[in-house]
């Protein structure tokens, strides 16, 4: 490069530009340039000039304007231009001391991340409102009696409760069913939600195309004996219909007859019980319902109810009513005094999210319990970050900086915090929901709709910005507190405001201490929790076991012959299948699907006067029990020879046993199911108890009924919907292909669908108690290491504080083990203290989770013992270094120091 | 009120205003090192400068390059508040020397 006419040579330039502040080069230089050639024309010495001019402007224009602030702005000192110079010094402060600032961000990241995923599941799942129109005004309404805390609704209980209840403007009811489709690709089993024609209404819900079916067309579809109008999904429209508008008003097949579809519904409407029961197959159409008050009764109840309060009206004058028709049923031996029958209304929220509220807000307060260690941990080592800054900020004072200019750049510094924590934050929170869906929870409900969106990232960023600016505003007030003389004395020295801090760093080691052991203990019970759900003995067997469901149409399956036939090719290619040991259909899978119960007379026995036996009601093929692996206690399962038109025969659990036959064997006894007219049917077997209505709810009398003697047994129609089970000793879902071509070979009308081992049933089972379990452990985790972090940071910082005076006691005589101890006696009384406060903290946190646990006491030994013992390991650990860095101080060189 | 000036503050404002349109920092320098025969740092004119037009009294610019250095100027010009400030220093010190003119002289 040529140097510019008379001006400096260019190597002196260049060792002049590279002195002087990038900002000042672009003016600065020119001047000096401009004054040289002056000084060179008028014979004056210039190199020396130039040199002494650079060396004096770099000095000034980089320390004493940055000591008495920069120069605010070059056109006029907007606030903004003052800003960008704050951040640009903060940023020049923290890659001065890259480790702190990345543990900084990485602790505040890690807690705002986890916080903000968790917040954006809690805003889907419990915060944000139902698809429906004022849900605060819609009640889900069920029946109870003895056993049953909440059970279904009977066609005369509706029709009387809206009668008789003025606080309901409107009463909805509906079932559920599997229905097969046809006639658009290949054949489809659906889940269909039969309701009447005014759940739209109720619910709140109008279609986003076409229209929903009337009264009219519900009694017209009742008198025709099957359905005649749907209503559709919007995911069934775009799907199946490919998102056609015209749909509306075309024919499709269900159960083998013409259905016009009238409406499509908006996105998210769902049934409520979609959100719960029916989450791992929701409804995708609805068909009418029509309850005919000329035959309606109460003696069968299979509905679920919703309804809609009257204007002005309560919850509680609802459930007035209901109890008030309920007793009155009582009175007029509608239902037998026995049985305690009432009715009773629940808000929807609680319905839908009632079983995962308890688990999301344990979850909720544990990730602000980590969000707080996280913001400790954080201030711990910022405070570590002041104390080396206290000499730079006592000289700024002393130079005539203002504190508040002081206070100003410590802002600029959170907000450099808050900008990294937050990109890190939102990383972890996308990185969570990507996790999320890869499990795909449908025991929770709306854990679809999780999203990290504007609300999420706002919520992330106030958080972000909250912790970042406090815990660097925090060690600023109380570093720059300090009088100005002291600090200026030496930093070093002064034992007396050291000892302060290191105070603060300890009490906030200790904080962190004592949430960490809250963390640790709550995700050991829950860790038990698990350990105990899985060690329920199910009574069946799941392993090696594939299901897959499958409805018959009632078209060509009306007759009980016609699916016996079903049935039995099946059953016979299923069995032919590599691999498969035993092949069966179970009316309802254990852990998937509810069973209802039905009443019974039990010859011989006399039940207290009014009370009815009654038994959950299972239907097996021969070979289904065997599939399951459920354990025969005595007697036999089902034969081949059990057909139509053999005696019939039933199995009963051992609970039912011990109920009815208490002291008697029940084998070679008789039952009844259904009216007077029905046979006696034979027991012939007992087998063990099965958890069929969740993994720790209460077993119920039960009994099974085959396939075949089913109608003859009951005189109701055939069972046509159902679960296959096949039992193999491999990998049960290499049968998957084997299973298909057999359903197709027989009927390739009738689909076969969700097809799952048992294993994923059960682990569904247990969605909620293994997420928190595992959620929890995370965290705890997370505490562990950031606790261990604080507690290594306080250490070292105290070794620092104290080498002269480990160098002292050295010199005099104290062994390196000596030292050592100390170190780590000093790590560990903090940890004790910790652990202490912790304990107590614990004592009261641990109340939030016992409707959580099973298995095991709040109390529980082992977890209360384990999880302080842990910590006080980990925080060991933390302590080692540490030592053995105060151990390895040279006594002379320490001395020296001082 | 006009603002007050420090001793070199009112050496650069004096400077700038007889520089006029050629008031860059160097030749702000140089005319207080010429009038008031005393080493003056470049970086202390700018410093002042900085600080002046903090306070309102100067105004910067910047000047594209003239010559093949590609480095342009920065320029200063006294504003009206400047203006004031000076002349009110200026009149300040007239009135503070009136009758002293033969001690002053002899000292």
């Amino acid at each position: 490069m040529t140097p510019p006419p008379e001006g400096a040579p260019s190597w002196a330039r260049r060792i002049v530009t590279a002195m002087i502040p990038r900002r000042d080069r672009h003016f600065l230089i020119t001047d000096l340039d401009d004054e040289f050639a002056a000084r060179r024309r008028g014979g004056h010495p210039a190199l020396l000039w130039y040199f002494a001019q650079a060396v004096h402007a770099a000095w000034t224009r980089r320390h004493a304007t940055r000591l008495v602030g920069p120069p605010r702005g070059h056109s006029g000192g907007s606030m903004l231009i003052s800003l960008a110079a704050d951040l640009r010094s903060a940023w020049r402060g923290f890659r001065g001391q890259p480790g702190i600032t990345l543990a900084v961000v990485l602790s505040l990241g890690l807690g705002i991340g986890t916080a903000s995923a968790m917040f954006s599941v809690v805003r889907a799942v419990l915060i944000a409102p139902l698809p429906y129109r004022q849900p605060d005004r819609l009640v889900t309404v069920w029946s109870r009696w003895t056993g049953f805390d909440r059970t279904w609704l009977s066609t005369a209980d509706v029709l009387d409760f809206k009668a008789r209840s003025r606080a309901i403007e409107e009463i909805a009811v509906w079932d559920m069913g599997r229905v097969t489709l046809t006639g658009i690709g290949e054949a489809a089993r659906v889940s269909a939600g039969l309701v009447t024609a005014n759940i739209f209404d109720v619910l709140g819900a109008a279609p986003i195309y076409g229209r929903v079916f009337s009264e009219q067309e519900a009694i017209a579809s009742s008198k025709a004996g099957r359905a005649m109008f749907a209503v559709v999904s919007y995911n069934f429209w775009r799907g199946t219909l490919g998102a056609d508008p015209s749909a509306v008003g075309r024919t499709i097949q269900i159960d083998d007859h013409d259905v016009t579809v009238l409406g499509v519904m908006p996105p998210h409407f769902q049934l409520p019980t979609d959100f719960t029961e029916e989450s791992a197959e929701p409804t995708v159409l609805w068909v009418p319902l029509y309850i005919d008050p000329a035959t309606a009764t109460h003696g069968d109840h299979g509905l679920y109810g919703a309804a809609r309060l009257a204007p002005g009206a309560t919850l509680r004058q609802l459930n007035d009513d209901l109890a008030a028709t309920a007793a009155d049923f009582v009175r007029t031996g509608v239902y037998p005094a026995v049985m305690h029958f009432t009715a009773f209304g629940q808000p929807i929220d609680d319905d839908v999210l009632g079983g995962v509220r308890p688990s999301m807000r344990v979850l909720l307060g544990a990730v602000m319990f980590l969000l707080l260690i996280a913001c400790a941990n954080a201030a711990a080592l910022l405070v570590a970050r002041a104390e080396t800054r206290r000499r730079e900020w006592t000289t700024r004072i002393a130079l005539g900086a203002g504190r508040w200019r002081l206070l100003r750049l410590q802002l600029a510094e959170g907000i450099l915090i808050a900008v990294a924590v937050g990109t890190l934050g939102i990383g972890l929170a996308l990185a969570s929901k990507r996790a999320l869906d890869a499990i795909g929870p449908t025991a929770i409900p709306r854990a679809g709709d999780v999203t990290v969106d504007w609300r999420v990232m706002l919520f992330m960023l106030g958080v972000s910005a909250a912790s970042a600016i406090l815990c660097s505003l925090a060690p600023a007030v109380h570093a720059i507190g300090f009088s100005v003389v002291d600090g200026l004395k030496d930093g070093s020295t002064n034992v007396s405001a050291g000892r302060g801090r290191l105070r603060l760093r300890a009490l906030l080691v200790v904080s962190q201490i004592s949430l960490g052991l809250l963390l640790l203990a709550g995700a050991g019970l829950m860790a038990r929790t698990l350990w105990s759900m899985r060690q329920v003995d199910l009574g069946f067997r799941p392993a090696g076991v594939l299901t897959a469901r499958v409805a018959l149409p009632a078209s060509r399956y009306g007759e009980p012959e016609q699916v016996n036939a079903y049935d039995d090719a099946i059953l016979g290619r299923l069995r032919q299948v590599p691999g498969v040991t035993f092949a069966g259909l179970v009316r309802s899978l254990p852990l998937a699907a509810s069973i209802g119960d039905m009443g019974m007379t039990i010859e011989g026995y006399t039940p207290p006067a009014g009370d009815h036996p009654k038994g959950d009601w299972q239907v097996a093929t021969p070979g289904a029990l065997e599939a399951l692996g459920e354990h025969l206690v005595r007697g036999r399962l089902f034969r081949e020879s059990d057909v139509a038109t053999a005696p019939p025969v039933a199995l009963v659990n051992d609970t039912m046993a011990h109920t009815y036959w208490a002291g008697q064997d029940p084998l070679g006894r008789h039952v009844r199911v259904g009216g007077p007219s029905r046979p006696w049917v034979t027991v012939v077997g007992i087998v063990a108890d099965v958890r069929h209505n969740g993994v720790t709810a209460p077993i119920k009398t039960k009994f099974y009924l085959p396939y075949a003697q089913y109608p003859v047994a009951t005189g109701n129609g055939p069972i046509t919907d159902g679960t296959i089970v096949l039992r193999t000793d491999r990998d049960p879902l290499v049968l998957a292909p084997g299973m298909r071509a057999a359903a197709a070979a027989v009927d390739p009308q009738v689909p076969i669908a969700a097809v799952r081992p048992m294993t994923d049933i059960i682990d569904t089972a247990l969605t909620a108690p293994r997420l928190t379990s595992q959620v929890m452990g995370g965290f705890a985790a997370v505490a562990l290491v950031l606790s261990a972090i604080g507690l290594f940071g306080l250490l070292v910082y105290l070794v620092a504080q104290r080498t002269q005076e480990i160098g002292i006691r050295m010199a005099i005589g104290a062994s390196r083990r000596e030292v050592v101890r100390f170190v780590f006696v000093e790590g560990m009384r903090v940890t004790i203290v910790g652990i202490a406060i912790g304990l107590v903290l614990s004592a009261l946190g641990v109340r939030a989770l016992a409707n959580l646990l099973y298995g095991v006491k709040p109390w529980d030994p082992v977890t209360w013992i384990l999880a302080p013992a842990v910590l006080a390991a980990v925080a060991a650990v933390a302590c080692v270094v540490p030592a053995l860095r105060a151990a390895a101080i040279d006594p002379l060189r320490a001395l020296r120091q001082s | 009120m006009p603002a007050y000036l420090g001793e070199f503050e009112q050496l650069v404002l004096l400077a700038a205003l007889k520089l006029e349109d050629g008031a860059t920092g160097g030749a702000i320098r140089a005319a207080i090192a010429d009038g008031s025969r005393r080493t003056v740092w470049i970086g202390a004119v700018h410093t002042t400068l900085d600080r002046l037009e903090m306070k309102g009294l100067v105004r910067s610019r910047l000047v594209p390059a003239v010559d093949a250095s590609g480095r342009g100027r920065k320029v200063y010009s006294v504003q009206p508040a400047g203006r004031a400030a000076i002349g009110h220093a200026y009149t300040t010190w007239v009135r503070m020397t009136r009758g002293l003119k033969p001690k002053l002289e002899s000292s």
